[in-house]
């Protein structure tokens, strides 16, 4: 009984194992800051006295026809590779339609209105995983008409360039813009594709690379990352020893450090957990959460999500 | 005596072997952009050496299949240019099974590619004794591609995940 109850175990852990897939990264096409500063697309707000532009995207897609196709055209081509393309448009709808809703939601006993922080606001805006930056172009000369059209893949995480395309079209006489943006979308897209397929081959078999976050509250306890075990080793000295042990051939690279903050970057973690299910940065930060929770110090941790690849430890309180 | 007639006949079959090992299957050409093509083509112009002066489509088919697979073709003038569909030259000899039945038994390629009706050239090579035949061949990549990853030949993007 017990042998059939162990084999049946190891038979679910082996399947597991074998058919569980990676977390799929999402991919989302915005203009370039470059493009919308030229067309005129930004906003500026007041940051603590100094006024700063940032692209206003809601804008750029209401007004612009060629930037509506361009994301459409690319998206058609990434579905066909069976890879499609979260939308911005409708991810800006979703993110409105929510939050119009979320306003109104009310507990049937209390009356009571969901919850939210200032943190919970602020991130409530267009993310993915990747970020696909378009730029394009249209040089007249005489009566030819030329784009040069730039394609480029951001890992949001590492902020990493891990895919790109550029070129300039062959020059028209006839053919309208939209024409020759269409022509110029498939034309770059393969070189593109070949790319990113190389960025996921490149992930699959070496790890996941995230960025790690570690910060302390300010909470008077006194507890840092120079805090010392009883045997002397300094709490950053622990992290970081577990980080090295529990990535994919040791490989991270800590960024910068003090006594208040640790940044971990390319760090490569396992794209599975020992138990065959997918891993992530949020996974990656819980175990991480778990250990420094267990040393002598018996400080609790926050963790905050921040995607698919990177993640937030605050120690000291909850 | 034997040996003198082996000798004789080696002799001659070394003097009039021909510039390419089977005129039946081109293993010469060159491949260039011809332009885009409609969404899931390539265009290229492959030009081919050949001895005979009538070319068989096949011959062109090959030449830009096989083009468009392992060696990638340049642009120029705002013609595109594509790195090769497979990765590179060496996924010709890791699946040499599947790209013999491919290119020779089953001559699937030929499904693969069409060549532009007019777009024929030919030109003869004073030098070499043998024609140079060119034409713009559309290639459907995407379908191409799309069976090399079913097959397990090329990996996709949505491989892993």
């Amino acid at each position: 009984m017990k042998l059939k109850t162990l084999a049946l175990g190891a038979f679910f852990t082996v399947a597991l194992a074998a058919f569980s897939q990676a977390k799929k990264p999402t991919l989302m096409v915005f203009p370039s800051d470059n493009w919308c500063q030229k067309k005129g697309y930004m906003q500026t707000f007041d940051n603590q006295g100094t006024t700063q532009e940032i692209p206003d995207y809601t804008k750029a897609l209401l007004n612009d026809e060629n930037l509506d196709n361009v994301i459409s055209k690319i998206n058609i081509l990434m579905t066909d590779r069976g890879f499609p393309l979260k939308s911005l448009s409708q991810t800006k709808k979703s993110i409105d339609k929510n939050s119009a809703e979320d306003q109104l939601i009310q507990s049937k006993t209390t009356g009571a209105s969901l919850k939210e922080s200032p943190l919970d606001r602020l991130r409530r805006v267009a993310k993915a995983d990747i970020l696909i930056y378009v730029n394009w172009q249209v040089s007249t000369v005489g009566p030819k008409n030329t784009v040069t059209y730039n394609l480029a893949a951001m890992d949001a995480y590492t902020d990493k360039q891990i895919a790109g395309a550029q070129g300039t079209g062959a020059p028209s006489f006839s053919a309208e813009v939209p024409v020759l943006l269409e022509e110029a979308v498939q034309n770059n897209m393969d070189d593109f594709c070949a790319q990113l397929q190389a960025h996921f081959d490149d992930l699959l078999e070496n790890g996941r690379e995230v960025s790690i976050d570690v910060k302390v509250f300010d909470d008077g306890s006194g507890v840092d990352l120079e805090s010392e075990d009883n045997e002397g080793t300094e709490l950053s000295e622990l992290i970081e020893n577990w980080i090295a042990e529990n990535t994919v051939n040791h490989r991270y690279n800590l960024s910068d450090a003090t006594e208040n903050y640790m940044t971990f970057e390319q760090v490569r973690i396992p794209i599975y957990k020992k138990n065959g299910m997918p891993e992530d940065a949020m996974g990656f930060g819980r175990e991480l959460r778990k250990y420094v929770q267990s040393l002598p110090f018996n400080i609790p941790c926050k963790l905050l999500n921040k995607g698919l690849g990177r993640c937030l430890l605050i120690i000291g309180e909850k | 005596m034997k040996l003198k007639l082996l000798l004789t006949f080696l002799l001659t079959v070394c003097c009039f072997q021909p510039i390419w090992a089977d005129d039946d299957k081109p293993i010469e050409y060159d491949i260039t952009s011809a332009g885009s093509g409609v969404q899931g083509t390539y265009l290229v112009k492959v030009y081919v050496n050949s001895k005979k002066k009538d070319l068989v489509d096949a011959d062109l088919k090959y030449a830009a299949v096989h083009g468009v697979l392992f060696r990638g073709f340049s642009g120029s003038n705002g013609k595109p240019g594509q790195r090769p569909l497979a990765g590179s030259a060496t996924v010709e000899s890791q699946h040499a099974d599947y790209f013999n039945a491919f290119f020779n038994k089953e001559k699937a390629y030929l499904r693969y590619a069409d060549v532009v009706v007019g777009s024929y050239e030919r030109m003869k090579m004073a030098s070499k004794k043998c024609y140079k035949i060119g034409a713009v061949v559309q290639v459907q990549k995407d379908q191409l591609r799309k069976d090399l990853e079913k097959a397990g030949v090329i990996r996709g993007l949505t491989n892993g995940f």
